[in-house]
Formats: structure tokens, C-alpha cells, sequence
């Protein structure tokens, strides 16, 4: 808190151009989907690192709270005809609502247990779009979910979605940022170091995991919103438990010490996993699956043994060991 | 009456089928968990390489049943051991959240390789046993029986090695005090690769036991493994009976909810009762470590 203002707003000033001119150079809608794509995962992915990294707590589940979103997105305008906007806030509100009842045994419990609890959960929210097929269209899913709006303008193609979802990772990120360093984000850390002594000094511990619960998982419902719209159609197999394990990977090869580390990791995981897609069929034409998990499994080990602190912590502090602040171990 | 007697033997015995397969995974964690802390989540694909290497066995070389299913578990265990010491060993100073997360790593590798070499479709195991037992108009499937049975023989057998063996004493004295158990000439190191080796030993007589019976392919480990994770839950992480009773438990109610509710469910009830059992008793994992962190 040393520096000045200027100076601590600069990377998301740089950040804010970039978002802004990069549609120069993308010119063609797979680069900005891409774009649009990467953006969406890395709002999740702040949400998760707010959790890891100033709460302390491991979320295997955060796809549900994707689905979440996607799903009431998805259901609301096309059973109800309720305008986008509306049907985003109440997605948040339902994600908000599940986070905060699952942080009742989260926040009572160890750390490994919410990483428990949150991976039943997601296998539940999985399960359910995939069974509730009166109100989820069951594995089909739901198509024809009409464009986000404002007014008579419905946002169609590219620019718009790209756009959007920039602006909430930038607004995601700022508000981030300024949170680890108010009183809330103080006492955070301080409950993460021990819970004891922040208990002493008269911090409600559970309360505040319970608010940081809340808030990744509206982040990620926000995502799941604007993803639903930008595609038009979703079904359950992006929500299920390996596309939270892929969160999980993201967060950690970013670094979870750091409020960039969700939009490194996501950025750096969707180019390799591209870069798999198209290389790995060359070297084992005969196999159909996705044998590119095999290499992020091998990426999460490594990380995990070798660069705890993930890529943004080692460029920032280089040199530090594991197990120190900012791995979440 | 919707629910005879003999529909309910039928239920009642692929409950514990399924249970008994259960509760050999939940003994895997159980074990692991005792002697090292680690939470296992690759315990599920132990039992899913057991089962597609005795299929290859079978049907690649000119190994009969038995010896067969014999190499499948053997080499199971070392694959378990080779992980630990790749990859668990050089970790073992790190947080319970991060050895979480590099078995998560460990299982994806596993599902990974499996996929490479048999790919996408399922392989069927051989019947140890045919037929079924008449018994006072009840039928009982030999199948079901036979998995009953030796799945209660293996775990007699591990108890018994747990309980009376010097190596099995020295793991539980590691879990108990880990500085005492050193200070007494017990090597933790050791007695972790050991505990690794029995529990892929564990999870792939399971996944042996079970092939006949499910089609299994490259990715039934997670599931397996998660079911097998909240069996173990169930009986409070620590205790090896503890887990044997979650995972029967566990296979009777999900064998009993799939009567009373479409099978889609049947996932969803495991995990709810997941997060209750979390919820209103989390004895075993939390217990321990909240003790050792204060």
C-alpha cells in the first residue's frame, strides 16, 4: 500500500488498453470467440483465485456454479421471456444463494473438506441438469436462448460478447484487487494465516469465508450467464467435475498469491489445450478421446512440485519456496 | 405387492455387490490416508487399471483367470508405488490441499494413458463363476455371491496384515505419531510407498472382482473412485471396519434408492449424502488434522 495510486492501477490500465485495441488485430471471429472464451474462463478463474488465495479455500465444484448461472440464464429467457439482464441477476442470486448455503458446513470445516463438499455439490448440479429434462432439456440441453439486449439492439456476432465479458474481468479484477487490500481483504489474510489468532483479535472467520464463498461463485455464475447468451445453446457436459478440475489447473499454473493469476492460467491452459486438440491427433491418429488431458495432468503435477506459487508468483517474487504465502498449501 | 421377496433378494444382493466394491476402495483411501495424509483421489483409476490389464491378460496372452487377475493386482501395486515416489515422496512437506490436488493430477495422467493404449472402448472381464444358487425359491446369483466373498476374504486378509504383522503395526503407528513411530526406527518414507502399494493392490482387486460385471473403460475410475471416497466418508477416513460398513451401506442405498427413483439419481443421492455426512459428523479427516494443526 505503499505505492501510489497511479502506480498500483497501472496493470489494470494496461489491461483496459489492451482489451480495447486487441479487437484490432482479431479481426476474424475465431480469434475474438477465442478472445471471448478465454475471457469467460478467466472471470471464473478471479473468482477462484479470491477463494484460493485470500480464502484460503480449495472450490472442486466451480463449474457448478457455472452451470448455475448458464442454466437460469438460459431457462428464464427462453420459458419465461425474461429480459437477459434480469435473468443474469437472478442467476447470480441462485449461485449466491447455493454458496452461501454450501459455506454453512464449508466454512465450519477444513479446507480439504469444502474441496469435498464443493465436488459433491457439482456432481449433484451435473446429475440434475442432466435429469431435471422437463426443465434443463437433458443432455441436449436448451437451444435457441435469445441474445443479451439493451433496448431494441440485441448483440449479435463477435464484438459485443467480447466486449462484455472483458469489461466484467476487468471489473472483476479491479474490484478483486481493491478487496485483498481493505480491512475485509486484511482480515482474510489473516484468517488464512491462522484462524485462531484472527478469531482472537475478533475477526468472525466463518462469516468471512462464507462472503468469499459467495462472491467466486457469483463470478462464475456472471460467466455462466454470458456464456449461455453468447452461444445460444448449452448443455450439461461443460459444467460437470473435469471442467472444474481444468479451473482448478488454470488457477494454479497462474498462481493463486496474485489477483492475475486466474486470467494468466486461463489464457496459457486454452492455448495449450488448443495447440493438444490440433497436434496431438498427428502423433495418435487411431485414438478419439481427448488424450490432451494426459499432458494438463502432466502440466498440474509439475506445476504443483516445481512452481508452487504458480507463474505470476515466481515472475513476481521469484525464488520463493514452497509452501510459503501465496501457493495455497 | 410391487416389492417381493424375491425382487427384494435381488436388490439386496447387488447392493452388496456393489458395496463390497465400495468398501475395497474405501480401504484403499482408508490406508493411504492413515499412513501418509493423502487423500487418494486416484484410488478409483487403481481399480479401473486392475480391471482393463486383466482383460488384456486374458485375451493377449495365454494366462489362465487366476494368474491373470494375480499380474493385474501385482502390477497395479507398483504402478501405485512408482506414483508415490514420483510424485507423492517429493511433495510430502506440502499442505493436505496440494497432495489433493497432485493425486487429482495422478488420476487425470492415469485416465490419460489408459485412453492411449485401450482407448474408448469398454473391456469386459471373464465370469469366475456361473449360475446361481436355488435356495428355497430364492436365486442367488453365484456372481454376486463370489464377489461377496472374496471381497470379505481380501479384507480379513488386510486386517489381519494390519493387526497382527509387524509392517502393518508400523503403519498404523505412523498415522498415530509419525515423530514417535520415527523416533522407534519406523522410516514414514517406507511405510508411505508400502501404504500406496497396498492400496493400488486394494482398488485393483476391486476393479478384477467387478469386470465381468461392468463394462469398464478408461474413465469409470472417477466416479468409482469419488463412490469409493464417500464410502469412505461415510465410515470416518480413519478406520478401516468404519469404511467396510460405509461402502455396504453405501451400495444398499444406492441399490435401494435406483428401486424407488428414476437411476439418473442414484449419483446424486452418493453425493448428498456426501455433503451431509460432511456437514453434521465430519469425525474422521477433520478431527485428525484440525488436532495437528492447533
Amino acid at each position: 500500500m505503499t505505492k501510489y495510486t497511479g502506480q498500483r492501477y497501472f496493470p489494470f490500465l494496461v489491461l483496459g488498453l489492451l482489451v480495447v485495441i486487441l479487437p484490432v488485430f482479431f479481426k476474424s471471429n475465431f480469434g475474438l470467440s477465442m478472445l471471448t472464451i478465454i475471457g469467460i474462463y478467466s472471470l471464473i478463474c478471479t473468482g477462484l483465485v479470491l477463494l484460493f488465495g485470500f480464502g484460503g479455500q480449495v472450490s472442486l465444484g466451480h463449474a457448478a456454479f457455472f452451470g448455475l448461472g448458464a442454466y437460469s440464464s438460459a431457462i428464464l429467457t427462453t420459458r419465461y421471456a425474461l429480459d437477459p439482464w434480469l435473468a443474469l441477476v437472478a442467476g447470480a442470486l441462485v449461485s449466491a444463494g447455493m454458496a452461501a448455503v454450501l459455506s454453512i458446513p464449508a466454512s465450519k470445516l477444513h479446507g480439504l473438506s469444502v474441496a469435498l463438499v464443493t465436488l459433491g455439490f457439482n456432481v449433484i448440479v451435473f446429475i440434475l441438469t442432466r435429469e431435471l429434462w422437463q426443465f434443463t432439456g437433458g443432455p441436449s440441453g436448451i437451444v435457441d436462448i435469445p441474445p443479451l439486449r439493451i433496448g431494441q439492439w440485441a448483440f449479435r456476432g463477435e464484438i459485443p460478447y467480447y466486449y462484455v465479458t472483458w469489461v466484467l474481468v476487468w471489473l472483476g479484477l479491479v474490484f478483486g484487487f481493491n478487496l485483498a487490500d481493505s480491512r475485509v481483504g486484511l482480515t482474510l489474510k489473516a484468517q488464512k494465516s491462522s484462524q485462531i489468532a484472527a478469531e482472537a483479535l475478533g475477526v468472525d472467520t466463518l462469516k468471512l469465508r462464507g462472503q468469499i464463498m459467495v462472491l467466486s461463485g457469483v463470478y462464475a455464475s456472471l460467466a455462466g450467464s454470458v456464456y449461455a447468451h453468447y452461444l445460444g445453446a448449452i448443455n450439461p457436459a461443460a459444467f460437470g467435475v473435469p471442467m472444474s478440475i481444468e479451473f482448478i489447473l488454470m488457477v494454479v499454473l497462474g498462481g493463486s498469491g496474485t489477483i492475475w493469476g486466474g486470467v494468466v492460467g486461463a489464457v496459457m491452459i486454452y492455448l495449450i489445450t488448443e495447440v493438444l486438440r490440433k497436434t496431438v491427433p498427428w502423433f495418435f491418429p487411431e485414438i478419439s478421446g481427448e488424450v490432451e488431458m494426459l499432458f494438463l495432468g502432466v502440466i498440474l503435477v509439475l506445476i504443483l512440485l516445481f512452481v508452487p506459487e504458480g507463474l505470476v508468483g515466481r515472475l513476481i517474487r521469484p525464488g520463493r519456496k514452497a509452501g510459503e504465502r501465496g501457493s495455497f498449501a | 405387492m410391487l416389492l417381493d421377496t424375491s425382487i427384494l433378494t435381488q436388490v439386496f444382493l447387488s447392493g452388496m455387490t456393489t458395496g463390497a466394491i465400495y468398501a475395497l476402495i474405501a480401504v484403499g483411501y482408508v490406508v493411504i490416508h492413515n499412513s501418509t495424509g493423502v487423500i487418494n483421489l486416484a484410488q478409483g483409476e487403481f481399480a479401473v487399471l486392475g480391471a482393463l490389464i486383466m482383460a488384456t491378460l486374458l485375451t493377449k496372452s495365454s494366462m489362465g483367470l487366476l494368474a491373470s487377475s494375480v499380474l493385474a493386482v501385482l502390477l497395479v501395486a507398483l504402478i501405485a508405488m512408482v506414483v508415490e515416489r514420483v510424485v507423492i515422496d517429493p511433495a510430502r512437506d506440502t499442505g493436505p490441499v496440494t497432495k489433493i490436488l497432485l493425486t487429482i493430477g495422478v488420476s487425470i495422467i492415469l485416465r490419460g494413458m489408459a485412453l492411449l493404449y485401450w482407448g474408448t472402448d469398454p473391456q469386459g472381464g471373464k465370469s469366475f463363476v456361473r449360475g446361481a444358487l436355488q435356495l428355497g425359491g430364492l436365486e442367488l446369483d453365484f456372481q454376486s455371491l463370489w464377489i461377496i466373498g472374496s471381497t470379505a476374504l481380501a479384507l480379513a486378509v488386510f486386517s489381519y496384515f494390519l493387526d497382527r504383522t509387524k509392517t502393518g503395526k508400523a503403519v498404523r503407528a505412523c498415522f498415530m505419531n509419525p515423530f514417535a513411530a520415527r523416533i522407534m526406527g519406523i522410516n514414514p518414507r517406507y511405510m508411505s510407498l508400502i501404504s500406496f502399494g497396498l492400496g493400488g493392490a486394494l482398488g485393483a482387486f476391486g476393479g478384477v472382482i467387478i469386470s465381468p460385471m461392468v463394462m469398464v473403460k478408461y474413465d469409470t475410475g472417477l466416479f468409482l473412485g469419488l463412490k469409493g471416497f464417500v464410502a469412505a466418508v461415510f465410515g470416518g477416513v480413519s478406520s478401516v471396519h468404519g469404511a467396510v460398513i460405509g461402502g455396504v451401506i453405501l451400495g444398499l442405498t444406492e441399490s435401494f434408492a435406483a428401486v424407488l427413483l428414476p437411476s439418473g439419481y442414484r449419483d446424486a443421492i452418493t453425493f448428498l449424502v456426501l455433503i451431509i455426512v460432511l456437514t453434521v459428523s465430519p469425525g474422521g479427516i477433520i478431527g485428525s488434522t484440525e488436532v495437528k494443526r492447533v
